[in-house]
């Protein structure tokens, strides 16, 4: 009984070549690929070292040394991009990982929990909203100084509450539907039901969240490290190299090229992603409109 | 509404007592001593300990908590440790930057986001209305920095419209002056927000054309665009209004990286500074205020939309 409930892993995989037929999520799926190869790539190889300075070789323009060309310092810019991009892959899983906990787990207590616990997380969700990622990161940062680790937990928990919030509404809606009462009616216990019965109702809603909130975070770093509060001087990343090319922006306007244009890259796709994911897995709301909510993730 | 009001400022109230007490359990968690990380690692013992008394840390925490909150009811901030000056007079002043930089930043937004959304909407399917829809996708996922940089090196280093750096000394006593200043920065946060709204408002504006009151409007004989625009654009114009007090807090996000980039005297370029000095009273003040800002924005954007949505009223339920 239970094979013909549950998907083999093959059937799942099959599930997902929709994401991959649209222009969109093949445009994003590309990208990320790439974006990770690279990062992967980076740890053991760059065609330069991404941190060593040289007077003789500041701002080259492209050629096969430096397919790139070479920054303010005489840093090669495809290395720094290399070794930048295991920074954008860390920030967005890392912060995707601890916003989906903690995303569940409010959306499952404000959803489906106690009425004093639905209450509570309301209030608490609520009040969280009004800190805004960056306010919340660099509140973080005065306490604890400032670094990649912080950046991860301060936007898994800013977008874990933004989560949190679509995922209760989404649960308390599934929670009252027929195919759930029936399932309580035929013994099912609350384990079950939620593994069985909600959870997959609420998958799609669910994957498309943390896609865009990943992407979010990509955004949410480049303006933290701008700052000063995200990734330290000696970790290479594309929101500090963004930053550091403003002094030379009037006299050199290509550096800002290149950074800018591999964070709305990475982020692009992680919004591709989400829509393609959306399309491919959402049965309920075949429409193709945007969720309200959906859109409003800071 | 007598009762809605009162359930909503009774919200309101214990959402920002939440988040006072969110501020100041975090500022509070810093391992080590404030006043150590104040003082900084040179500081003379007699100077640890003025900070300390200065500060009111060799009080219990209780007290301290009831002791700062009971101040900012009465209207005073507390001082800054480093500069000793008073908060909420600075405050005041950086805010006479922030608030110009957010209106002028949300008029921009809507002004691009509502007729781009409504007419992508409006056209979907065709190869214009797709276009418009991939250029809102790329313009959201532009980070700000880098919009910003674009935008100094057309508006000011090419066309050299506009200046790329500060804000008038004399502050608004030139108003021209003052608003050019500001030209670039709201650029850059509008166009931001503008791409997130635009989203929003497609998406509204696609339900609104499916929706039945408009499909009984075409089957009475009015054009679709006349039923999108009499009997649609109401309903998007009041869900977009539902969303503002959530753009509240984007707005100020987007304040703190762009006075940065322009170097504008704002609150949020500020924050920043302070949270480099480790300025802990100050920091804690001003995000209270900060988020208590975004709280009463988020209620009073309640109370319009249920003032002119007819589906809200009283009895409507």
């Amino acid at each position: 009984m239970k094979t013909l409930h549950r998907d083999s892993p093959r059937t799942r995989l099959r599930g997902l070549r929709p994401v991959v037929a649209s222009f969109g999520g093949a445009f994003a799926a590309a990208v990320l690929g790439l974006t990770l190869l690279s990062a992967l790539v980076s740890l053991f190889w760059t065609p330069w070292d991404p941190n060593s300075a040289s007077a003789e070789r500041t701002w080259l323009g492209m050629s096969a040394a430096h397919p790139l060309g070479t920054d303010g310092s005489g840093r090669d810019v495809l290395s720094r991009l290399m070794a930048g991009s295991s920074t954008t892959i860390v920030v967005a899983l890392g912060t995707g990982v601890i916003a989906a906990v903690i995303g569940l787990l409010l959306g499952v207590l404000g959803g489906l929990g106690p009425r004093r616990g639905r209450q509570a997380v309301t209030v608490l969700i609520d009040v969280l909203v009004a800190f805004p990622t960056v306010l919340l990161a660099m509140m973080l940062a005065a306490v604890f100084g400032s670094g990649i680790p912080i950046v991860l937990v301060s936007l898994g928990i800013a977008f874990g509450v933004s989560i949190g919030r679509v995922l209760r509404a989404e649960f308390a809606q599934v929670a009252s539907a027929d195919f759930v009462l029936a399932a309580r009616a035929a013994g099912l216990g609350r384990g079950a039901i939620l593994w069985r019965h909600l959870i997959p109702n609420v998958r799609p809603v669910f994957v498309v969240q943390l896609s865009l909130s990943m992407g979010l975070a990509v955004l949410a770093e480049a303006s933290l490290s701008y700052l000063g509060f995200g990734a330290p001087p000696e970790v290479a990343s594309w929101g500090r190299m963004l930053s550091e090319t403003q002094r030379y922006v009037s006299i050199h306007p290509a550096s800002v090229l290149w950074p800018g244009l591999a964070i709305t890259l990475v982020v692009l796709s992680f919004l591709l992603l989400g829509d393609a994911l959306r399309d491919a897995l959402d049965r309920r709301r075949g429409d193709g409109a945007p969720h309200p909510e959906r859109e409003l993730l800071q | 509404m007598t009762r809605f009001l009162l359930a909503r400022t009774g919200v309101l109230a214990v959402g920002w007592l939440l988040a006072s007490l969110v501020i100041f359990g975090t500022l509070r968690l810093l391992p080590g001593d404030v006043a150590q990380v104040i003082g900084g690692t040179k500081a003379s013992p007699e100077r640890i300990a003025a900070l300390r008394q200065q500060l009111g840390l060799d009080q219990p925490l209780l007290l301290q908590y009831t002791d700062w909150i009971g101040g900012v009811l009465r209207g005073d901030l507390g001082a800054s440790v480093v500069t000793g000056t008073p908060i909420l007079s600075e405050l005041a002043e950086k805010a006479e930057v922030t608030i110009p930089l957010a209106l002028l930043s949300l008029v921009i937004a809507l002004a691009v986001a509502f007729p781009m959304g409504v007419f992508a909407a409006y056209r979907r399917g065709t190869g214009v209305g797709q276009t418009v829809s991939a250029l809102g996708l790329v313009a959201a996922a532009i980070p700000a920095v880098w919009a910003g940089l674009l935008i100094t090196i057309v508006g000011s280093t090419w066309l050299g419209w506009f200046p790329s750096q500060g804000f008038p000394r004399e502050g608004w006593a030139d108003p021209g002056r003052a608003l050019r200043s500001l030209a670039l920065p709201a650029l850059t946060i509008g166009l931001g927000e503008g791409a997130v709204l635009f989203r929003f408002v497609r998406s509204a504006t696609l339900s609104a054309l499916d929706a039945e009151h408009v499909r009984t409007a075409m089957s009475q004989g009015s054009t679709r665009l006349r039923a999108l625009l009499t009997q649609g654009l109401p309903g998007v114009g009041l869900s977009i209004v539902s969303i503002l007090g959530l753009q509240a807090a984007a707005l100020l996000v987007g304040a703190v990286v762009v006075e940065q980039l322009f170097g504008l005297p704002g609150l949020g370029s500020m924050l920043v500074s302070d949270v480099s000095t480790r300025d802990l009273p100050k920091v804690q003040s001003t995000l209270l205020v900060l988020t208590g800002f975004i709280l009463v924005i988020g209620a009073v954007v309640d109370v319009v939309h249920r003032l002119i949505d007819p589906r809200l009223r009283d009895g409507a339920e």
